[in-house]
């Protein structure tokens, strides 16, 4: 069965930090969270993509699921061994990372149309790192807009708005910076495409010189012959 | 009586934040407008949820917490929901072949996959067998309400004038905000 036509992965990203919006408090747990799933993300894109060739897209999600589950179980079990209160803290929630991670996969598994190992990093690695600032930034608008601090130091003479500690005070930051996100996305395609578009223009252009050149050579030619 | 009121009425209202995501996936779908592939999506992920959950619980209370190996409650849920999302596509494969086309480019197996483990993680499973299996189907009522409601929301967003940029799963995510606010307004009133 054909695959579906890609879709925007801003709002992927969107959807997999909206999922997180029930344990995210503050900047260190925003950290926290998004590293645990870059970590997650990136290290079972890497074993899912050993199998590439030989397993059908169903399998390599399961795969991924799998590969997934015991990552953020290990880091669960590690974070209750270290000593810092906020990293306890965050691994008592953990295992929702994983939610994040799930609807990520769908990039790499499912709208890959041919494997490239160079590509597929590349998407990879992208989608990763938008998803972490993403939940940095909604860590940080939670932390200095709804706390009234910055890193857990108390801003003098702002003791924060409740709505943005609120899930759906929570939603209209992700939403917000998801239309931001998104118009950079379009100005990137765009340039990108007219930048393509000049190239092929450019290609043509100078097919025809050649074209040219090839034919007033050829008239030459049969000129010097006859 | 009381408690299984409370239990029902947070179950409601919480399930949104998982219900978001199905709702914003819907977005992602191709063929969002078929109101029979909502309609049967999910109630297959209803059916998958409910019985997961079953099986989760049981291997979670009379194994997991017997043995002191509750951290491998995470696996145990992405197990049992990977497994129970399969059978579910195998259903709707044998017994509708559109609704199973649209299942396969829709990129149902992972967004019900996401919803389904979603799901599993926030239902408390220390709890008895009554309590676990009530809070997880007032999770599915909520997931429905808010499927339903949404479904309707989408014709008149899709049909009216919105910026490029902030359509589709962005102006999903602003309206269930609103929603959201309007919910915790009536959470305080009662």
């Amino acid at each position: 069965m054909e695959r579906n036509a890609p879709v925007n992965s801003v709002y992927l990203i969107a959807l997999a930090v909206s999922s997180l919006i029930l344990v995210i408090d503050g900047v260190i747990s925003a950290l926290i969270f998004g590293i645990v799933v870059l970590a997650s993300f990136l290290i079972s894109v890497c074993v899912v993509s050993m199998v590439e060739k030989i397993a059908d897209k169903h399998i390599r999600f399961l795969l991924f699921a799998l590969v997934s589950a015991s990552i953020i179980t290990i880091l669960k079990v590690t974070c209750s061994y270290i000593g810092v209160k906020e990293i306890v803290l965050a691994g008592e929630r953990l295992e929702l990372a994983i939610l994040p991670c799930l609807l990520l996969a769908i990039v790499p598994i499912y709208f890959e149309q041919k494997f490239e190992a160079k590509e597929f990093f590349k998407n990879s690695i992208l989608i990763a790192a938008t998803t972490l600032l993403l939940i940095l930034l909604l860590g940080l608008f939670v932390d200095v807009l709804g706390n009234g601090a910055f890193f857990g130091i108390d801003i003098k003479g702002f003791d924060g708005l409740e709505f943005f500690t609120m899930p759906y005070g929570q939603l209209m930051v992700i939403a917000s910076l998801s239309v931001l996100f998104n118009m950079v996305r379009r100005a990137y395609i765009k340039k990108t495409r007219r930048f393509n578009m000049l190239v092929e223009k450019y290609k043509i252009q100078i097919r025809e010189i050649r074209d040219t050149q090839i034919r007033v050579r050829a008239g030459e030619r049969g000129e010097y012959n006859e | 009586m009381n408690e299984f009121a409370v239990i029902a009425i947070a179950s409601i209202l919480s399930s949104n934040i998982i219900a978001c995501v199905g709702v914003g996936a819907s977005g992602l779908q191709s063929e969002k407008r078929n109101f029979l592939f909502m309609l049967a999506s999910s109630l297959a992920l209803i059916v998958s949820t409910i019985i997961s959950g079953l099986v989760c619980w049981a291997i979670y209370k009379y194994l997991l917490m017997r043995v002191g190996a509750e951290y491998l409650k995470l696996y145990l849920v992405v197990l049992m929901s990977v497994i129970m999302t399969f059978i579910s596509r195998w259903v709707l494969k044998v017994a509708t072949r559109e609704i199973f086309f649209l299942f396969e480019v829709s990129y149902s197996l992972p967004i019900q996959t996401a919803i389904n483990v979603g799901i599993l993680l926030i239902v408390d499973m220390s709890r008895t067998f009554l309590n676990t299996m009530f809070e997880l189907s007032m999770f599915c009522v909520g997931f429905l309400l808010v499927q339903f409601i949404f479904y309707a929301m989408h014709e008149k967003l899709d049909n009216g004038y919105v910026l490029k940029p902030a359509r589709n799963v962005p102006v999903t995510l602003f309206m269930l905000s609103i929603v959201g606010m309007i919910l915790y307004v009536i959470q305080t009133i009662f």
